[in-house]
């Protein structure tokens, strides 16, 4: 035995490396050896089945979010400087007009303290000896008829909870946005980005010139 | 229809071709269909393993696309989207047939070999490879299945999924650590 071997160990590292770089090249082998076409005519039987189907729509407000969108991103997907650039600014210009606004209403309201503790205020009584004990407990005061009063402490039976699984499940949604993200967290081994990991090339659809 | 307007000719992007679908032009979506059959059948016979199954899925795909056109950002091509649908629908069916596939001795999805030996090892490998991605945890498998099923750059899963690119990476990196038991082995050629 010579010991543990460390994980940034470089002759682990290379293990590792290889082994990767070997599952990857199994995995495009698999595609290469399974690039098969559909049966002819398969696109005349999709559109007889999209005949069927109900014509798609808009959701409320797609179109103001489409018209967004389509300012905000660039044909390549990525949104564009222009319109970050102009969201910058058009923030920078609404929270300027909030704050004279706000200016502005002090100025025609000078009856309103803004700004001031509300505990000054002259209404108040200026020797408020009287305590808040003074307020009798409703344990001392059984007269009062108790079935007048709502249980202080309701005890929600669970079964009367809303129920919660009235979510649609979110495999079925067929817009995959709404799959919750998993952030990259970078911990455990191998973790972080080395950009040099088998299949990380941007050799995209098509590369096997079908 | 919409008429000169070039499809072919990349003169209209997804944007384009997604609002004239939105407009009432089926035929748009046909260009879709024609564009983007190959890629997404062939991504579902790689999970599927039956042409018949991966048919079938792949125009379920459409469909499902189609009714749901109007939730389509514009993050990322129209394609990548199609095919986050078509891979999450296959692996729904296979998850569906699971004890079938189990079952089911490998056959080659490629042309039949003269050796009936050979043709039924690769059939074995092959089915290996289909259910050693399939057990692989989410967010891996889909981001292994779109690289390699989907043949997508990790620049169009990145802009599809909505993930860092790195994270991308460090997803695809994970993954193919996760198959390496199962994978990692010498393959005779």
């Amino acid at each position: 035995m010579t010991g543990r071997q460390r994980p940034d160990d470089p002759d682990l590292q290379r293990d590792l490396q290889r082994d990767l770089q070997r599952v990857s090249d199994e995995l495009e082998r698999y595609a290469h050896d399974t690039a098969e076409y559909p049966r002819p005519g398969f696109a005349d039987r999709v559109m007889a089945a999209v005949e069927q189907a109900p014509a798609p729509r808009r959701p409320p407000l797609g179109a103001l979010g489409a018209w967004l969108g389509g300012l905000w991103m660039g044909p390549d997907g990525r949104p564009r400087p222009a319109a970050r650039a102009a969201l910058v600014v058009a923030t920078v210009a609404l929270a300027a007009v909030l704050v004279l606004a706000g200016g502005r209403l002090v100025d025609v309201l000078p009856g309103v303290n803004v700004g001031t503790s509300p505990s000054v205020s002259p209404s108040l009584p200026a020797t408020p000896t009287s305590t808040p004990s003074v307020t009798p407990t409703p344990s001392v005061s059984p007269s009062a008829s108790p079935s007048a009063w709502p249980s202080e402490s309701p005890e929600e039976s669970p079964d009367e909870s809303p129920e919660p699984s009235e979510t649609p499940e979110p495999a079925e949604t067929p817009e995959p946005d709404e799959t919750p993200e998993q952030e990259d967290d970078n911990s455990g081994p191998g973790g972080g980005d080395d950009n040099s990991g088998p299949g990380s090339e941007n050799s995209g659809r098509g590369s096997d010139g079908d | 229809m919409v008429a000169g307007l070039a499809w072919h000719d990349g003169a209209v992007d997804d944007r384009g071709l997604v609002d004239a679908v939105l407009a009432g032009d089926r035929d748009a979506f046909r260009i879709l269909v024609e564009r983007e059959q190959v890629a997404v059948f062939r991504a579902c016979l790689r999970i599927l393993g039956r042409p018949h199954d991966a048919e079938d899925v792949a125009q379920e795909s459409f469909v499902m696309a189609y009714r749901s056109l109007g939730t389509y950002r514009g993050r990322g091509s129209l394609g990548a989207w199609l095919m986050r649908i078509a891979t999450r629908q296959a692996f729904r069916r296979l998850g569906q047939r699971r004890a079938d596939v189990e079952l089911t001795p490998g056959m080659p999805l490629t042309a039949p070999d003269p050796d009936p030996l050979a043709a039924a090892l690769a059939g074995e490998r092959q089915r290996e490879v289909r259910l050693a991605v399939a057990a692989l945890s989410e967010p891996y498998r889909e981001v292994v299945a779109l690289r390699y099923f989907g043949e997508l750059s990790l620049e169009e899963i990145a802009r599809a999924t909505g993930r860092p690119l790195n994270t991308v990476k460090t997803h695809l990196r994970r993954g193919l650590e996760r198959l390496r038991p199962s994978l990692g082995g010498e393959v005779a050629a």
